[in-house]
């Protein structure tokens, strides 16, 4: 029926206000109402998705670009600005003005152009305190944040991880045509958080607080399965992409296999350790095996990994119960000179809490983080299972 | 270049940069090693002058092993001469010469949270690794960096953590050993103040001066060269959040050029004064 009166001329204003008046599971919010969402994103437009529709990104950093500038995020959007609904930030012009002078030893302003990355990690010559991009960035106001509430409650289940299928045997100038087609893929859906230039600093990486975009320039990559220092295995960066990572990177549930291959081949194709289509000697990624767990999580288990997290100063940066807040947790740095806290359990296990993950992880350490690998430090192969089994009792203890 | 079709319209500011970025030349022709017969010798001395007051590190966790305070161990001065130890000596762009020791293993420990040695020259395809001698978490964290900036952090190549004394020795991959290289070292543990540097180098015309300041380059090919002196620089400005010191931002390293004349079976001698100031 909705489809008759989208082809009536003048039945536009009809159609609405029925629409108007269906329900959803969440309820609306009347910002949502009253500023036109249900316009485009509900009514016989349809000019976006449906808030509860699987192709909305559910990103909160990705939705606060969105609203406040949606071509930042969407080239080729036709959705108005929202901007009226943030506030200035008080600091902005002080930031603004740092911008001008030198960055103390991080990027000077010919590398950074004078963006916001340079904000990432400047600190004053006092030593009074940092301050980041998200320090500046605009805020949003009770409607915007009302908003960004109803697209995220609004979102349907993810579907389950699913181990990624076998990458297409690809030869190295096949490798280069699916990275060009790549590139396409990724200034339409990446470039707004990631950057034109893939250095992690898009129009929308200015509302990221703590974990910025991804750099891939640099070639690191923390959710990786492979050995330290290695490039991330292809499997890796599709999980990654088609699954999200939980939190500011979304799922992209709508590419295409053979759509999220070529964004892979891209993203190879930038690492520095990769030339002409494949990797350089020496630098073929190596996966780490740890196997499958080789006995469960028994109470013995999980004592041996608390006097194991003990002895390996787990606590010193992640704290005795896990919450991230150990002695050594607020001088943690990353590879942009910038704050990094430890991982707090208590809000889960980012991309995963399986036994065999994090035996992976002790194992490969996070590159680009404080977080080293712990190769070397087990003397029984068996007390990597033992770590594993507390760590996760940590998580479920919330 | 893999960026220039990837990376359109950015490819030519990128493979500008690439060839002018500051630090080892990537461009320089391979060195050969060829017979050296009746090379010479430079010697010389690195001192300071005046020696500068340089405040203590503030030790904030682990004070069972590291100490109350540690001395600014980035500037060691000898009491005497007032030579410095731990500066980077070496021929510039030197093309041909003797050849370069190979099966070389290096180690750095970390003994009372500090590394040592604090700068260690190693030729390439070298073995370098990493042990402790403290029954603390500590964690060697590897990051590559440029001879004129050492933080820019430009890669991290390596992060192992050592819970005690007992680990065993943990290696760089082979791999980040074979090219001419910079690496800055620090420990994320807590223990801000550690810091040490790695070279790696292509030709054997490299030294590290000793705790007197003194350093020797032995059989040289007679001519003439550049000879560069380098020191990683001792101002340390703390970065504080929260009253705690959350690292440390050193300055840009100290660097000399000296034109130097070697001739036949002879010595040359030259020193460096490092400003104090």
């Amino acid at each position: 029926m909705r489809g008759v009166w989208r082809a009536l001329p003048g039945c536009f204003l009809l159609a609405t206000i029925a629409h108007a008046r269906e329900e959803t599971a969440v309820p609306v919010p009347e910002p949502y109402r009253m500023l036109g969402c249900r316009e485009c994103h509900a009514g016989p437009w349809r000019a976006g998705p449906e808030a509860a529709a699987p192709q909305f990104p559910r990103s909160r950093e990705w939705n606060l670009a969105h609203l406040f500038d949606p071509r930042s995020v969407l080239p080729g959007s036709i959705m108005p600005r929202y901007d009226a609904l943030f506030e200035p930030h008080p600091r902005e012009a002080e930031v603004r003005a740092a911008l001008e002078g030198d960055v103390d030893g991080i990027l000077t302003r010919a590398e950074h152009g004078g963006d916001w990355r340079a904000l990432l990690a400047r600190l004053d010559a006092d030593g009074d305190e940092v301050i980041t991009a998200a320090d500046a960035a605009p805020r949003p106001g009770a409607a915007a944040k009302a908003i960004l509430a109803y697209v995220m409650q609004a979102a349907p289940p993810p579907p389950a991880v699913a181990s990624p299928p076998p990458p297409p045997a690809r030869s190295p100038a096949e490798r280069l045509e699916a990275a060009k087609r790549g590139r396409g893929l990724y200034l339409l859906h990446c470039a707004g958080c990631h950057g034109e230039r893939a250095d992690g600093n898009g129009p929308a990486a200015r509302f990221f607080r703590g974990v910025r975009p991804r750099g891939f320039l640099r070639g690191e990559y923390r959710f990786k399965s492979t050995r330290p220092g290695d490039p991330p295995a292809a499997g890796d960066l599709f999980r990654t992409i088609r699954h999200g990572l939980g939190a500011a990177m979304p799922a992209w549930p709508t590419l295409g296999d053979g759509q999220v291959w070529d964004l892979v081949d891209y993203l190879h194709a930038l690492h520095p350790l990769h030339e002409e289509g494949r990797w350089k000697e020496e630098c073929e990624p190596r996966p780490i095996e740890v196997g499958a767990e080789p006995f469960p999580a028994s109470e013995a288990s999980v004592t041996r990994g608390a006097a194991l997290f003990r002895e390996f100063g787990c606590g010193e940066c992640h704290g005795a119960a896990g919450r991230g807040d150990g002695p050594a947790a607020a001088t943690g740095r990353g590879s942009y000179g910038e704050l990094v806290r430890p991982a707090d359990y208590s809000k889960g296990l980012r991309g995963g809490g399986d036994a065999p993950r994090l035996v992976r992880l002790f194992l490969a350490g996070v590159q680009g983080t404080p977080m080293p690998s712990y190769r070397g430090n087990f003397a029984d192969p068996a007390d990597a299972w033992h770590l594993a089994h507390f760590v996760q009792r940590q998580a479920a203890a919330r | 270049m893999r960026k220039t079709i990837l990376l359109l319209p950015f490819a030519a500011l990128l493979a500008g940069a690439v060839a002018a970025a500051p630090g080892l030349p990537l461009l320089a022709p391979k060195y050969k090693e060829i017979p050296v017969a009746g090379g010479g010798t430079i010697q010389g001395v690195v001192k300071i002058d005046p020696v500068p007051a340089v405040a203590e590190f503030a030790v904030g966790k682990d004070q069972q092993t590291c100490h109350a305070t540690k001395p600014n161990h980035r500037l060691s001065v000898d009491g005497e001469t007032k030579g410095v130890g731990s500066a980077v000596v070496y021929l510039e762009g030197i093309e041909a010469g003797k050849a370069l020791p190979s099966g070389v293993t290096a180690t750095i420990d970390q003994k009372e949270c500090v590394y040592s040695p604090f700068v260690t020259v190693v030729p390439a395809k070298s073995d370098l690794g990493f042990t402790s001698s403290d029954p603390i978490l500590h964690n060697v964290h590897v990051f590559e960096g440029d001879v004129d900036n050492p933080h820019s952090l430009k890669r991290d190549v390596f992060n192992s953590a050592m819970k005690d004394n007992k680990v065993p020795r943990q290696t760089l991959e082979a791999r980040d050993l074979r090219k001419p290289a910079l690496f800055f070292v620090r420990c994320d543990a807590g223990h801000v103040w550690m810091s040490a540097y790695i070279w790696v180098v292509d030709h054997p015309y490299y030294a590290v001066t000793d705790s007197k300041g003194a350093f020797e380059l032995k059989d040289v090919p007679p001519g003439r060269y550049t000879l560069r002196f380098w020191h990683p620089g001792w101002t340390a400005t703390p970065q504080e959040s929260d009253g705690q010191v959350t690292g440390y931002s050193y300055g840009a390293p100290l660097q000399h050029s000296a034109s130097v004349d070697v001739t036949a079976n002879g010595t040359t001698k030259i020193d460096w004064a490092m400003p104090g100031g």
